[in-house]
């Protein structure tokens, strides 16, 4: 073999690991949330986890099926444990909500751009999710609540299929009682057993406290979700540019490479998912992207 | 509303300042579906047909009342669609 001596080319300095080989994580804890939906918690086998920032996602992969990208749903100071909140749609989404205690899984992240919510402080704040949309919410609820004093007025609007589909009910049940935050939860379909709100998410925005001209709405859920709350936000009188919505595409090597989280000229893995209305909102409403 | 035989569905909630009903506004003026106050409720009853006779004799009132009553109708409409969308199943 020539040196690079002889050949006159420095020689390859290796300083990064291949970014596409997952670390090895073992399921702490499972716990079932809805039928089709459970949160992990995962541990390093060796290690540290690295830090995050609320709203960034990792790439799970569980063996021998194939990877996904999962939000983070747990605090950012959690100690060594990633918590993520998983809904069975598909083959590696199905392997995952399957996994039991003790079982390893491969993790690659943290990747992507987070929730703004240090920029938010001295505004009020708005969450609005939709389904699923609350996990990847959750660790930036928990950063407003641990650092109340900085923010103006808080809501947390929900909505979801019906009352047996609500995501961290206890918890959403838990903050409704502070007296400094407002939570309204709504349902699309309920039978009179159910007591509470029944309607579309952007319905609560009239049972909220904040003023629109120094409000941050920060958003999650389905897309079409997205685009009708961002539309009832911004005919609230909120800026455009205040409303910040997590967008959702098929993710593969999650570090801006392959291409297929392409969302006209962003890369939803890179450029996202955390991005703002005003950036997006021409290419949001268009049918291919 | 109800169907025979089956339990109540709720398909939307109303708040205070808002109108429970806009099928006085368009013929058949049938009601479609009822409501139930689940909490201590002041509400105002407005006489249907009295109310279609002053709008058809001033233009200008009836103008005002449908601007006022067909965001509302629209409203609702964009809200049904999303809810039949079910965004939240499986896709």
């Amino acid at each position: 073999m020539a040196s690079a001596e002889m050949t006159g080319l420095a020689p390859a300095i290796v300083t990064r690991r291949d970014p596409f080989t997952p670390d090895l994580y073992r399921v702490d804890s499972v716990v079932a949330e809805l039928s089709d939906t459970v949160t992990l918690t995962v541990s390093p086998v060796t290690g540290q986890r690295p830090s995050f920032q609320p709203g960034q996602f990792n790439m799970l992969y569980a063996f021998g099926v194939g990877e996904v990208a999962i939000s983070i749903s747990g605090r950012a100071d959690a100690g060594r444990s990633f918590i993520h909140t998983i809904r069975n749609v598909g083959a590696a989404s199905g392997a995952l909500t399957r996994l039991a205690p003790g079982d390893v899984l491969g993790l690659r992240g943290s990747y992507g751009i987070g929730w703004p919510i240090a920029e938010a402080a001295g505004s009020d704040v708005l969450f609005v999710a939709g389904g699923l949309g609350l996990a990847p919410l959750r660790p930036a609820i928990y950063h407003v609540l641990d650092n109340r004093a900085r923010y103006g007025r808080v809501g947390i609007l929900f909505g979801t299929r019906t009352p047996t589909d609500i995501l961290f009910r206890s918890e959403l049940e838990s903050w409704r009682t502070r007296l400094d935050i407002d939570v309204e939860v709504t349902v699309d379909h309920a039978d009179a057993s159910w007591h509470g709100h029944v309607g579309v998410v952007p319905n609560l925005l009239a049972h909220a406290a904040f003023d629109p001209r120094e409000t941050v709405a920060f958003v999650c859920g389905p897309e079409v979700m997205m685009r009708f709350t961002a539309s009832a936000l911004i005919a609230a009188g909120v800026a455009p540019q205040s409303v910040i919505l997590s967008m959702e595409r098929n993710m593969k090597c999650a570090i801006g490479l392959c291409g297929h989280c392409q969302f006209g000229p962003h890369f939803v893995c890179k450029d996202g998912p955390v991005m703002r209305y005003d950036q997006i909102s021409e290419i949001l409403s268009l049918r291919q992207v | 509303m109800a169907a025979p035989g089956q339990h109540p569905i709720v398909f939307s909630t109303l708040g205070p300042g808002e109108v429970v009903g806009a099928s006085w506004l368009a013929a058949p003026y049938k009601w479609m579906f009822d409501a139930r106050a689940v909490e201590l409720t002041r509400a105002i009853g407005i006489d249907a047909a009295c109310l279609r006779g002053k709008c058809d004799a001033d233009p200008a009132l009836g103008y005002e009342m449908m601007k006022r009553f067909l965001p509302i109708v629209i409203q609702r409409l964009n809200a049904t669609r999303l809810q039949l969308l079910d965004v939240y199943g499986k896709r």
